[in-house]
């Protein structure tokens, strides 16, 4: 019974490495963004490289420190292991006091591996958090703010910059964000209820929205595509619905998108080219009509 | 004496629950086990709850009876089943979960439908042959096979449904079909050039359509709007204002001037969400297509409890259990015998008759929502800047305060949405009895808030249009007037850049007073606006 248990211990470090060497190409590993329009489907397909090149560094921390935590796991079961089956060897007890020096050692070295962790980090942290409050040549492109159970936006109209508090010609959407591709965009989040979190897995973005207050997050997406928008705070019981789309465009397209999004808004139904008749198009395309 | 700390922690110490007793203890894997083997009971199957009024109805009238009556052809009396009312609503609507085919109703119930442009008996093989037409807006006929089975209904909107015998072509064969119970067009509609009468629509095999609808209502809408539309989903009391109860047909922010939706409307509302309320944008987690298919599904689900409701309220005149006790108590020597011989008597008036004539006049509504266009101002927005614009906010303004309009008289001199009549009591429409609560009803008789204007939260929408169709043709459903009739394009124009400055420069309407000054010149022609729950509004609820 006793090698049951050893060969129990001994198994884990190779069944997470195993676990870990297949999950990329299982589609187990980060959200895939699209190689080309539209998404692929196929997991494991898609590049898991991010699209934002912060997340590509937020990436790089990952990986980092599942190398640290990698050898360290190993070694540690290991040597777990070695002392198991050495102890299942014998079959009379030994006491022994400890040993200092073994201590301080396993005291020192974890130690050195968390100063160097934070050291390590504090560039891509204070480029997350910290520049984003004093955004050098990023102008927000939208507030977002989050409510059950849906995400709202205002953007400024085309050419002008965003204000802190609603504008005669603001534009409004929701749930879907439109950003310029390969630039970096910043957005002023915000909550009118309770706390959500405004999360782009593909850009490795994750922001809590807290009521009453206002928070940049910025990011940028290399590549034109739609990208998912998600709550990552349970927020109630219509959390599940809370999902978004960002779609970035080249900025050309992007400039045509929001004089578009302004034209509707500004539609008087006689004059301004009016969504209702593309509406009703696609949706007879699909129910047709009847009597 | 101890310090609170020092108590906090004894009171910690104190094991405050105490394990069960062991044999509980050793039962309870096993009691999880069955559980986990067992599961649950599974949920009831939802259905629809009958109308008010539908219970007191004439027990046969509602069951149905046998009993000699005059053959159609021959004249002589035979004995006949009467289809009574429940089995006609089962038959037209089965249940929320498994509906049933209806193409009376200007409902998409399935991907393949076709219109029947010609109808021809075989007498002798005792087949009919229904020539095949694809449905307007479709490009083809589906596909029919041999063994396929077609739905229909007939003038009175009573279901049939035949196996395909034979296909040529787009000529389908099925075994022979009496005339009375040929397809039928309804609305009955004749071609405007031939002058022949419109084909009907048959449905190849189920409604998929709707039960796709109905598989992603119960998914995203159900725990709101309840399994049977009636606004009651488990989450429903736990919301401000109340989820829709589509079983009245109305609606708050429709485009059609009635409280009728059309398909675009709902679609829209299922892709913007209402702002100010629970109702979420369900973009992008429905595509058009699967928007689509909800808004299928929600316009049964309206047009199912319009029906139900249409048919008693139609029967109850004659023989709902008011109408029996008074005939009963002021005939002499009248019996309930007596009355059930007059229904039978009358039973293709009374009950065919009358399920068919709902049917016909809610399709007829309905697809009026559809063919007409929407409410669109004939003068277009003027482009206005600076002093222009000023000066057309300080019209709109004007009209706001001003007596005739009566805006301010719910939604406040100040825009707040507390004008005076949110603290009076209204008078029930339907009943002519005062409300329990002071404020403004609904038809669902919940008391609605006026809107605060100064918010800048629009529930139908933000766009100009939106705000003129408001204005225009008021809310039905919320006995919001309507102002076509009395303003002009014009001043409604100004009325809306009032509004839109409004939420921006609340100090607008500071220190404003009700202008209490009675003619005025831009609306002298104007009529009274209507006081909330007046009998006219209540007409669009039909
Ligand atoms: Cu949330």
């Amino acid at each position: 019974m006793k090698w049951v248990w050893v060969s129990l211990f001994a198994i884990w470090p190779v069944a997470a490495i195993a676990l870990s060497a297949v999950s990329p190409s299982m589609g187990w590993w980060f959200p895939e963004s699209p190689v080309t329009e539209p998404a692929v489907a196929e997991p494991g397909a898609g590049s898991s490289e991010s699209v934002n090149p912060l997340g590509r560094e937020i990436d790089h921390l990952f990986y980092v420190i599942l190398v640290i935590c990698g050898v360290v796991f190993v070694l540690t079961h290991v040597g777990l292991a070695w002392v198991l089956f050495g102890g299942a060897r014998r079959t009379v007890a030994r006491y022994f006091h400890g040993n200092h020096v073994l201590e301080v050692v396993w005291t020192l070295i974890p130690a050195a591996v968390l100063f160097f962790i934070a050291f390590y980090q504090m560039e891509v942290w204070a480029k997350f958090r910290v520049e984003s409050y004093y955004p050098a040549d990023v102008t927000p492109v939208a507030e977002v703010t989050g409510r059950m159970y849906e995400w709202r936006i205002r953007y400024p109209a085309p050419g002008k910059t965003l204000m802190d508090t609603p504008q005669p010609d603001d534009l409004y959407a929701v749930n879907e964000l439109l950003i310029p591709a390969g630039e970096p965009v910043l957005i002023q989040l915000r909550s009118q209820d309770v706390q959500h979190s405004f999360s782009l897995p593909e850009f490795r973005i994750k922001q809590d929205a807290l009521p009453g207050q206002r928070i940049p997050v910025w990011f940028q997406a290399d590549q034109a595509g739609n990208y998912t928008l998600l709550c990552q705070e349970l927020c109630g019981w219509g959390h599940y619905k809370m999902g978004g789309v960002v779609i970035a465009t080249p900025p050309d397209e992007h400039a045509a998108a929001m004089a578009a999004l302004a034209a509707k808004q500004q539609s008087d139904g006689v004059n301004q080219t009016d969504d209702e008749e593309s509406e009703i198009a696609s949706t007879t395309a699909v129910t047709g009509e009847r009597n | 004496m101890r310090s609170a700390l020092e108590i906090r922690f004894a009171l910690m110490r104190r094991p405050i629950i105490s394990a069960p007793p062991l044999p509980l203890r050793a039962l309870s894997p096993f009691a999880l086990a069955a559980a986990l083997l067992l599961g649950c009971e599974p949920a009831p199957e939802p259905e629809f709850a009958s109308p008010v009024g539908y219970d007191g109805l004439l027990e046969e009238m509602r069951t149905g009876t046998r009993a000699e009556v005059e053959d159609y052809d021959t004249g002589e009396m035979v004995e006949r089943d009467l289809v009574g009312f429940d089995q006609a609503l089962d038959e037209r609507f089965g249940s929320p979960a498994d509906p049933a085919v209806f193409t009376t109703l200007p409902v998409r119930f399935s991907s393949s439908e076709a219109a029947v442009i010609d109808v021809l008996d075989d007498e002798e093989a005792e087949t009919t042959v229904f020539t095949l037409a694809p449905i307007q807006g479709a490009e083809t006929v589906p596909a029919v096979a041999k063994g396929d089975v077609l739905h229909w209904n007939d003038e009175f909107g009573s279901p049939h449904e035949a196996v395909v015998a034979a296909v040529e072509g787009d000529a389908i064969t099925v075994p022979l079909v009496p005339f009375e119970a040929r397809p039928v067009s309804l609305p009955l509609g004749f071609n405007e050039e031939t002058g022949e009468p419109l084909p009907g629509t048959v449905v190849i095999g189920d409604a998929d359509l709707l039960e796709e609808g109905r598989e992603l209502y119960a998914v995203h809408c159900l725990h709101c709007h309840g399994s049977t539309g009636a606004g009651d989903g488990p989450t429903a009391k736990y919301l401000h204002p109340l989820p829709r109860d589509y079983r009245s047909g109305m609606y708050k922010y429709t485009s059609t001037g009635t409280g009728i939706a059309s398909r675009a409307d709902l679609t829209r509302i299922l892709r913007d969400g209402i702002p100010g309320t629970y109702m979420p944008s369900f973009h992008p987690a429905l595509d058009a297509e699967k928007t689509a298919s909800v808004v299928e599904y929600v316009r049964w689900l309206s047009m199912q409890g319009q029906y139900a409701k249409g048919v008693t309220d139609e029967a109850a005149f004659t023989y709902g259990d008011e109408a029996v006790r008074e005939r009963l108590e002021s005939e002499e020597g009248l019996t309930r015998e007596d009355l059930v011989q007059e229904l039978i008597e009358y039973w293709p008036d009374d009950v065919t008759g009358k399920l068919s004539f709902v049917g016909t006049f809610l399709a007829e509504n309905w697809a009026l929502a559809e063919s007409e266009p929407p409410v669109t101002p004939n003068e277009p927005r003027p482009v206005l800047t600076g002093d222009e614009l000023a000066a057309s906010i300080e019209r709109g303004k004007g009209l706001y305060l001003q007596k005739s309009t009566q805006c301010a008289s719910c939604h406040g001199s100040r825009g707040l949405g507390n004008g005076p009549q949110t603290v009076s009591v209204q008078l029930d429409a339907a009943t002519g009895d005062p409300y329990a609560e002071p404020g403004i009803h609904d038809v669902w008789g919940e008391v609605v808030q006026p809107r605060n204007l100064t918010r800048g939260i629009y529930r139908g929408g933000r766009r100009p249009i939106d705000l003129y169709r408001r204005i225009y043709s008021g809310i039905p459903a919320s006995n919001m007037p309507g102002f076509g009739d009395n303003l002009s394009d014009e001043q409604i124009w100004d009325l809306v850049n009032f509004l839109m400055a409004l939420p921006l420069h609340p100090s607008l309407l500071d220190g404003a007073e009700l202008d209490v000054s009675h003619d005025d010149d831009a609306v002298a022609a104007a009529r009274p606006a209507l006081p909330p729950a007046a009998p006219e509004l209540k007409a669009d609820q039909s």
